[in-house]
């Protein structure tokens, strides 16, 4: 399929959507090192151009990854309700960013074409739009979701605590939550990544977070981010989950890498629907990031933007309370430095939400990235009114998986900046903690001593 | 003036919690930004972690362990840390030259590599080096002229290995550094080296480094293994022993 | 022998059995265990112990003054476990002390095995003068009171046959200094001298006081030999410099620093006496057949005249071996050197060089030595299969300090151990791979084995089973000797 475009000083052919999709890309290093990149500026903007012109049923016939080769393309198409596509079929790409970035075109408008939508299609709309483009129509979506509390309602910006240690150490754990919990985080989740995958130490982790939202009558969730069979295993022996977690990637063969496919996922999503301590209905948590197929081999030559929207394609069959990428964890070799992972961070953001999932971000970076702090303290600023949450470690430093994402102290920064408050329940049980008072932190915040123990 | 709260108050738990947590925990606040010693302390750790990346090994470590130095297909580092295919490989040109000047058909070839640390490879070198030589020495094994390489990812051992017709090959190299150490190092071992060996077939033991495995120590179970590979002719997944836990502390 | 330690259980059932000169117990005793300490370097503690039994007082059982019975002791010691109701399997650990000068008798270290190989959990502990001072200090109370009043004790305790002294200091011993000084090595039956022990017999010639089995009781003779001991006792305790007497009469070698000490408590058979006599006194001096009141009478004075302050406690008791506290198995670190045809070992004692962090290469050979030979003075290594030599802190963990570590450590294995008998290094650090690597470069022909990332200290037993894990890793078992009163 030969696709044209006459914009700039030649004419430029593409043999494919895949070429386009992959070629109208923002720069990556991840899609040059899979060798599918643009090779000029220009080539850039001609795919861009050509992109724009594609309609949506183009994107709809030809997925990245064949129907029959690929269970993510499956539940990707399966889930189209038809008469919306009808609905939006001859639109162009071009005319979908239009549509998206008008003012009169409200959230209920968005949401009424949602269901029309592939994941290849958000790709592509997010693929032509610029980096402001992205937040103002994130920002204007709103994606609720309920759990033991509710995220992402408009004016609220919730955060997870994050309270890993490197030797999954349950007094260091419940130290660090009591510190991010005293800073105001964790309505999101408190969520614990275990150094050691097994049902002994996930289970000691749920009942540790377990214990403290019980004491202290905290409206959040926790979870342990341990392998989705751990969890389901010891959720089955009775261990205290609100959310069951799994990473995800955006084809068949990347999820294998992760080893789970689309039947484990049911299985777990219909074992937490009877078994998660948590009141729901909302009980799923995922995290993404491009390239992490690459990274296995199984990108398929599919540029890393489309197949970060497949994820979320994948993630929404589940109705998931919290979606976040963790934008920067990857290395240079994918996103190559605080410029790319900004791109790549809002894109994901948009992505999300225009899939209707309840999208957050762990804007990080490693130590081998060219970024640093204020990259990510920059993208956190840009995405504050579009994420529903991000991620927080203790002074940004996770010592657990080495890589740094937003502060504990982040998280008052941004709700004061922009005038935002924690989840409704969460806010209140601060008040009443005495941590916050009128949106902002009391004297008493930030001493991790607040709560007894340690 | 900016509102403080410094940890004034239970000064005693907030101390111990500081102290045994590994995390950067009691740490205070000014509002609600961290307070300027805590802030500037994390961006010196992450400026050594990143000097760590940036920097080159010393053309002096290399002359005093004897190596013999070669460069992969990468040209600077900005090219190092966004191409790991090019840090894989070597030229033909370098092949032929190692071929000349460097020992052919070794039963061990060993391989230092900057990786992503050079301090992993200042601080850990100098005692990893002799001791495992001296072990190798003692079991009798025919070790290779010992080369360094720049720009050198793991898999550059198989390239390597190939071209000299190793029977078995050790790369010592420069892990991601993390805020708490900047100088960790690994060492991966295969046998029967050649391009293309996946992960699963080469044996690693990481977290080398002062406050981890001490680099003396991990040269004395480096030529453990290595003895074992040899005997066993195999490595990775294939030798039984591969799937201990190594990294302790 | 089968490798068995303990269970995890949080009481361990112990055996305390003790031979001594005279008479021979044995104490059932619930140990608490408790942890201390991390993961790694995980430090025995005992908390609560509570005596189950407590058998009758026998007189040890002596086929003549110089042998015990062995097999009398043996059947001894079943029929009071019977009484007891405690059954072998129940013991979780125990130890045998053979105290006094029972353990200088010529079947003494026989004696102690084959009542620890009855039980296969048991510390073989054949007690040099040593464990005597410190078990004499623990009793009376001078260890408690130098930790309350933190000040330096010297425990010195006199008895019969030896004078032992442990100088307790508020964190526990600091040395031990013994003599062969005593009451009962002058005997004395019907106005006649009936004994003259051999160290007496050498002070009596060096100060030519011509004393001879036979003689009639010379009063002023004996209190000579009496003040002469005395004054050894003091030397003993003020030194360096010693006396070349001293030094003779020393058991073991005397410590190579002076140190300062608060306050001296005598205690023992003798060294309850003082007080109650004075060398000018009159009245039954020999009522014991002995030459224990002037000897007590001279102290007293001898102590007076050196200006120490003498500190009287409440308690003067020995105290007793009620048996060994042992840790569960802990693990040593994943990368050890072993001989694995060398495994399991058991009851090895450990000997402690402690920390050479501050001590230079040339002077670490020396250091060795030292250790070594206090490892063959007071064990009879041959015998009981070996010993582990404990290293705290070998310093910067670089190649070429392990290097000198090595090298030095061989040297003083080559001047003062036998090649044959087994040793064992441990060590804090994670080195022992290396270690043990370097020193086969040296002595590759010893039977050595190298662990680490344990901390043991001396005075306690280690058993080590064979290796698991892929041969990375031994678990070993860390005992000490719990002392009650």
């Amino acid at each position: 399929m030969a696709i044209t475009s006459a914009i700039g000083r030649e004419r430029t052919t593409f043999d494919s959507v895949t070429e386009v999709l992959a070629k109208a890309n923002e720069r990556k290093t991840g899609d040059e090192l899979a060798g599918v990149a643009a090779r000029s500026d220009a080539e850039r903007v001609a795919a861009k151009d050509a992109l724009s012109q594609l309609t949506l049923e183009t994107l709809r016939e030809n997925p990245v990854v064949p129907y029959e080769d690929d269970e993510v393309t499956r539940v990707i198409q399966d889930t189209v309700r038809e008469p919306v596509y009808e609905r939006i079929r001859d639109w162009t790409v071009g005319e979908l960013r239009e549509f998206l970035v008008d003012s009169n075109t409200t959230d209920e408008d968005i949401s009424a074409i949602r269901p029309g939508l592939t994941s290849e299609m958000i790709a592509a709309v997010a693929k032509l739009m610029s980096d402001m483009d992205l937040v103002l129509v994130a920002s204007k979506l709103t994606v609720t979701a309920r759990c033991n509390n509710t995220i992402g309602e408009p004016g609220r910006l919730s955060f997870r605590l994050q309270p890993n240690d490197p030797a999954d150490d349950i007094d260091n754990i419940l130290d660090s939550t009591r510190e991010g919990l005293a800073y105001g985080v964790g309505d999101a989740v408190i969520g614990v990544n275990p150094v050691t995958d097994n049902v002994a130490t996930t289970t000691e982790i749920l009942e540790a977070t377990r214990g403290i939202i019980d004491e202290y009558e905290i409206p959040t969730q926790n979870c342990c981010l341990s392998h989705v069979t751990t969890q389901m295993d010891a959720i089955r022996e009775g261990a205290p989950a609100d959310l069951i977690f799994q990473s995800l990637a955006g084809t068949e063969a990347g999820n294998d890498e992760f080893g789970v496919d689309v039947e484990m996922l049911d299985e777990a999503y219909e074992l937490g629907k009877k078994r998660c301590s948590s009141a729901g209905p909302n009980i799923m948590y995922f995290e993404t990031g491009q390239g992490s197929e690459l990274s296995g081999d199984a990108h398929h030559d599919v540029d890393q933007v489309t197949l970060e929207a497949r994820c979320y394609g994948l993630a929404k069959r589940y109705d998931p309370f919290i979606v976040n990428t963790v934008v920067g964890f990857i290395g240079p070799e994918y996103l190559y430095d605080g410029k790319q992972v900004i791109r790549a961070g809002l894109e994901d953001v948009f992505m999300g939400k225009l899939h209707g999932i309840s999208m957050g971000i762990d804007a990080c970076y490693t130590n081998h990235i060219q970024a640093d702090q204020n990259d990510i303290e920059r993208l956190a600023m840009l995405l504050a009114t579009a994420a529903n949450y991000f991620i927080t470690v203790p002074m940004g430093d996770d010592v657990m998986l080495n890589y740094q994402s937003n502060s504990y102290h982040d998280a008052a920064s941004l709700w004061e900046l922009h005038d935002l408050r924690p989840a409704a329940a969460f806010e209140e049980w601060l008040e009443e903690m005495g941590i916050m008072h009128e949106g902002r932190l009391t004297e008493k915040a930030g001493d991790p001593t607040l709560f007894a123990g340690g | 003036m900016t509102t403080t709260n410094p940890p004034n108050d239970h000064d005693d738990r907030l101390d111990r919690i500081a102290d045994r947590n590994p995390s950067r925990l009691g740490v205070g606040r000014a509002g609600s930004r961290p307070r300027t010693e805590t802030l500037l302390e994390f961006r010196s750790d992450h400026g050594i972690a990143r000097d760590a990346v940036q920097s080159h090994v010393s053309d002096a470590l290399v002359e005093e362990m004897g190596l013999f130095a070669v460069q992969t297909l990468v040209e600077d580092k900005d090219e190092y840390l966004a191409r790991p295919d090019k840090g894989r490989e070597i030229s033909a040109e370098t092949a032929e030259l190692l071929r000349e000047e460097c020992q052919q058909s070794p039963q061990v070839q060993l391989i230092v590599a900057d990786g992503l640390s050079s301090m992993a490879i200042e601080k850990n070198i100098p005692d990893l080096l002799p001791i495992l030589l001296d072990g190798l020495d003692q079991r009798g094994l025919d070790v290779g002229t010992p080369i360094f390489v720049t720009y050198g990812r793991v898999d550059v051992m198989d390239a390597i290995g190939e071209e000299l017709d190793a029977e078995s090959c050790l790369v010592l190299i420069g892990e991601r550094p993390g805020l708490a150490t900047a100088e960790s190092l690994s060492a991966y071992m295969v046998y029967g080296p050649e391009r293309g060996t996946p992960t699963a077939k080469k044996t690693v033991i990481s977290n080398i480094h002062a406050g981890g495995l001490p680099p003396v120590e991990a040269g004395a179970e480096i030529v453990d293994l290595i003895a074992e590979m040899c005997d066993k002719q195999a490595s990775g997944l294939d030798l039984t022993a591969a799937d201990r836990e190594f990294a302790k502390g | 022998m089968v490798f068995d330690p303990p269970t995890d259980a949080a009481t361990l059932t112990s055996v305390g059995i003790d031979v001594g000169t005279t008479t021979t117990h044995v104490v059932v005793s619930e140990l608490a265990v408790e942890s201390a300490g991390g993961s790694g370097t995980e430090k025995l503690a005992i908390g609560d112990r509570t005596v189950r039994f407590r058998g009758p007082v026998h007189e040890t059982p002596l086929v003549d003054p110089e042998t015990v019975d062995i097999d009398a002791v043996s059947e001894l010691i079943a029929s009071d476990l019977k009484t007891a109701g405690v059954a072998p399997e129940e013991i979780d650990t125990g130890a045998v002390i053979v105290t006094g000068e029972t353990a200088r008798t010529a079947n003494a270290e026989p004696l102690a095995h084959q009542l620890a190989d009855e039980s296969g959990s048991f510390v073989v502990a054949t007690a040099g003068a040593a464990l005597e001072a410190i078990l004499a200090g623990q009793g009376a109370g001078s260890a408690a009171y130098a930790a309350d009043s933190e000040a330096t004790i010297a425990n010195v305790d006199v008895g019969g046959g030896t004078t032992n002294t442990a100088i307790f200091d508020p964190d526990g011993v600091v040395e031990t200094r013994c003599l062969d000084v005593g009451g009962r090595l002058v005997g004395i039956t019907d106005g006649k001298i009936t004994k003259l022990a051999d160290p007496a017999r050498t002070i009596s010639e060096a100060h030519g006081l011509g004393l001879s089995v036979g003689d009639p009781v010379d009063r002023e003779n004996l209190s000579a030999l009496a003040a002469a001991m005395a004054v050894l006792v003091i030397d003993s305790l003020l030194g360096p410099p010693y006396d070349p007497l001293t030094r003779q009469l020393s058991i073991g070698s005397l410590p190579d620093e002076p140190q300062a000490i608060d306050s001296v408590v005598f205690t023992g058979g003798v060294g309850r006496l003082i007080g109650e006599y004075t060398a000018a006194a009159e009245g039954d001096l020999f009522a014991y057949n002995d030459l224990g009141p002037l000897l007590a009478a001279e102290l007293a004075d001898a102590a007076a005249d050196a200006g120490m302050t003498v500190t009287r406690l409440s308690e003067d008791l020995r105290a007793t071996v009620i048996g060994a506290g042992t840790h569960t198995t802990q693990l040593s670190g994943r990368t050890v050197f072993i001989k694995a045809d060398l495994l399991p070992l058991r009851n090895l004692p450990v000997l402690s060089a402690g920390s050479l962090a501050d001590i230079d290469s040339g002077e670490l050979a020396a250091t060795f030595s030292m250790v070594l030979s206090q490892a063959t003075q007071r064990h009879d290594v041959r015998d009981i299969g070996g010993v582990a030599i404990a290293i705290d802190d070998i310093g910067a963990l670089s190649y070429d300090r392990l290097r000198e570590v090595a090298a030095s450590f061989a040297a003083a294995l080559q001047d003062g151990y036998p090649a044959s008998v087994p040793i064992v290094v441990v060590t804090e650090q994670n080195c022992a791979k290396a270690l043990g690597q370097l020193l086969r470069a040296r002595c590759a022909d010893r039977p050595l084995t190298v662990i680490d990332e344990l901390a043991v200290s001396t005075g306690s037993y280690l058993d080590i089973g064979e290796p698991i894990a892929h041969g990375e890793t031994v678990p070993a078992v860390v005992k000490t000797l719990v002392f009650g009163s």
